[in-house]
């Protein structure tokens, strides 16, 4: 009532605003007056206040105890009301299959009803991941699906597409308290399955032969997420160097080589014009023609060997940076997983009623 | 006087081959020695020249600081005498030289170059301060090389009377390196011009001079 107050002082806009605590509150003032109409054994009363606040959003620990103090009510309520007593029993036996009425609150007469109910009823409550990611087809992961049962009975799990075409039956048995299913990606024929929207269908009957009386159907989102590969690295001709050398490689050595006995001949009339040179300079030219002819002719020969050394330098550097990205490619593709993304649940019911 | 001085240059390219013998990675030093043939042709205004030649021994050596290096060297030889009346005399050279390598096939070098030549009459000394530039490419790659180096003196000494117009010189040579491990073998021609007195004295020196090395290149 506080919020109350303070949400229509602070205007309209942030009642708005407050609006889902509001029904909360709400609720809370249900229950409690409920609780405060079931100790005053104003059952009518209290029953219907119950029902109220069943009807508003409520969370998991409200909705058990407006449905532990429904049940109540209706049984005290008179005989008449017993299938009322029965219905919001079975409501809580579905919702949470492991919760029991407080045997200090709720007396021998409640209780039993409550179990005679919960015996009768067939169904699952399925518990599953928001999502789960995991490598198809490996024995550990996948997506894990734990189910408890309301009280023991035969269920069929199985994973089917949307149009309702079978891809893998998960689980056939009977199921007492809870039982956890896995399922890992696979189709009936071991393929793993592509991406696509797939069910979680669990089917609960009475006995092997009997009806299925009720379905529990799980959304689920499959995604295959392949990490991208990386290309393999070209080798360009570019970056080889040419292996067949004219000649011509060797033309600047014969042209250093002549100039440099060129220059020898000519040093002497250079510095010292008009002497008569002792022809020493002939010998030495004479060196360095001979070494720019060696030149000449050895140059294209090293040069091959050179581009050739180059180029298998080059080759290996290559090949080996494509075999690391062959292995890191193959890494990467040995890491694709598949992600299930789960929806909320729908539930089918009464398809063979409750008992 | 004269023996002492080679036995000095001797030991010294003995020093400093051992010493880069057993540095091994030593490529900052160089040293060599070498034998060069020597011509001094000489010419006067008056018509006279004489044209006397013969053998010397040297010995060189280099030390390199990245692009800097210090360059030393020193000849001795005798040259002999010739039937125009020039008597036999003694040739001694010596040089020390900063080098700085302004690219990979360009250096430029400045420093100073003594040379005496000594006879029974006496001795004449010349000091040239000189600035050189020498240039050098492979011919064969990788072990011959040719360079080409030319040498103008910036101003000269000299102990006697005369005096210098100009002095300078060049040298061509062809090396072999790396073929032969550490060593190196050079084989060079040189000519130095030296005009005096206003051109009435003219000295031309030539030099073919084969040096074997170790180190450094």
């Amino acid at each position: 009532m506080t919020h109350r107050l303070g949400a229509w002082g602070c205007g309209i806009a942030l009642a708005l605003a407050l609006a889902a605590p509001e029904v909360h509150a709400q609720s809370d003032g249900l229950i409690e007056r409920g609780v405060r109409a079931y100790q005053d054994v104003e059952f009518e009363a209290a029953a219907t206040l119950f029902r109220r606040a069943l009807a508003s959003a409520l969370s998991d620990s409200e909705q058990i105890q407006a449905l532990d103090y429904l049940g109540a009510a209706e049984v005290f309520a008179g005989p008449q009301r017993r299938d009322s007593a029965q219905a919001a029993f079975r409501r809580l036996a579905l919702f949470d299959p492991r919760h029991r009425p407080d045997p200090l609150v709720f007396p021998p007469q409640v209780l039993a009803v409550y179990d005679d109910v919960r015996r009768t009823t067939k169904g699952v409550r399925v518990e599953a991941p928001p999502e789960a990611s995991f490598k198809p087809a490996v024995e550990v992961g996948g997506l894990v699906v734990r189910l408890h049962a309301t009280s023991s009975h035969e269920i069929e799990v199985r994973v089917v597409r949307e149009d309702g075409a079978l891809i893998r039956t998960l689980y056939v048995g009977p199921v007492s308290d809870s039982i956890d299913v896995r399922w890992n990606g696979l189709d009936m024929n071991d393929d793993e399955v592509r991406s696509g929207r797939y069910v979680l269908s669990v089917a609960s009957r009475r006995s092997v032969s009997a009806p299925v009386v009720r379905v529990v159907k799980l959304p689920l989102r499959a995604e295959i997420v392949v990490p991208d590969t990386i290309a393999l690295p070209t080798l360009p001709d570019s970056l080889l160097l040419p292996e067949q050398v004219s000649l011509g490689a060797g033309a600047g050595s014969l042209a250093t080589g002549l100039v440099a006995a060129g220059a020898a001949i000519a040093l002497p009339s250079l510095v010292a014009g008009g002497t008569q040179p002792s022809g020493a300079q002939i010998a030495v030219a004479g060196v360095l023609s001979l070494a720019g002819i060696v030149g000449f002719v050895s140059e294209p020969g090293r040069v091959q060997r050179r581009h050739m050394a180059a180029n298998a330098a080059t080759r290996a550097e290559w090949q080996r940076r494509a075999e690391a990205v062959r292995a890191e490619n193959a890494r990467r593709r040995d890491t694709a997983h598949l992600v299930v993304s789960v929806g909320p649940a729908t539930v089918i019911d009464s398809l063979g009623g409750g008992r | 006087m004269t023996r002492g001085l080679l036995t000095a240059a001797v030991c010294v390219v003995a020093l400093g081959s051992s010493e880069a013998l057993g540095a091994q990675t030593a490529n900052w030093l160089t040293v060599g020695a070498g034998a060069t043939g020597i011509r001094l042709q000489s010419r006067f205004a008056t018509g006279a020249s004489s044209d006397v030649s013969g053998i010397a021994v040297g010995a060189s050596s280099g030390v390199e600081f990245g692009r800097v290096a210090l360059a030393l060297g020193y000849l001795q030889g005798r040259l002999n005498a010739d039937p125009s009346g020039t008597q036999q005399q003694d040739v001694i050279d010596g040089y020390a030289l900063l080098v700085l390598r302004v690219a990979p096939w360009l250096r430029v070098k400045g420093g100073a170059e003594a040379r005496s030549y000594v006879t029974a009459a006496g001795t004449e000394h010349f000091l040239f301060w000189q600035a050189r530039l020498r240039a050098e490419r492979t011919i064969v790659n990788p072990s011959v090389r040719g360079h080409i180096e030319l040498w103008r003196a910036l101003s000269t000494e000299v102990n006697t009377s005369v005096t210098v117009d100009r002095a300078q010189g060049g040298e061509v040579g062809v090396m072999l390196l790396r073929a032969l491990g550490p060593l190196w073998a050079q084989l060079t021609y040189g000519i130095d011009d030296v005009r005096l007195n206003a051109s009435a004295r003219r000295q031309t020196l030539e030099a073919l001079a084969f040096t074997l090395g170790y180190g450094g290149r």
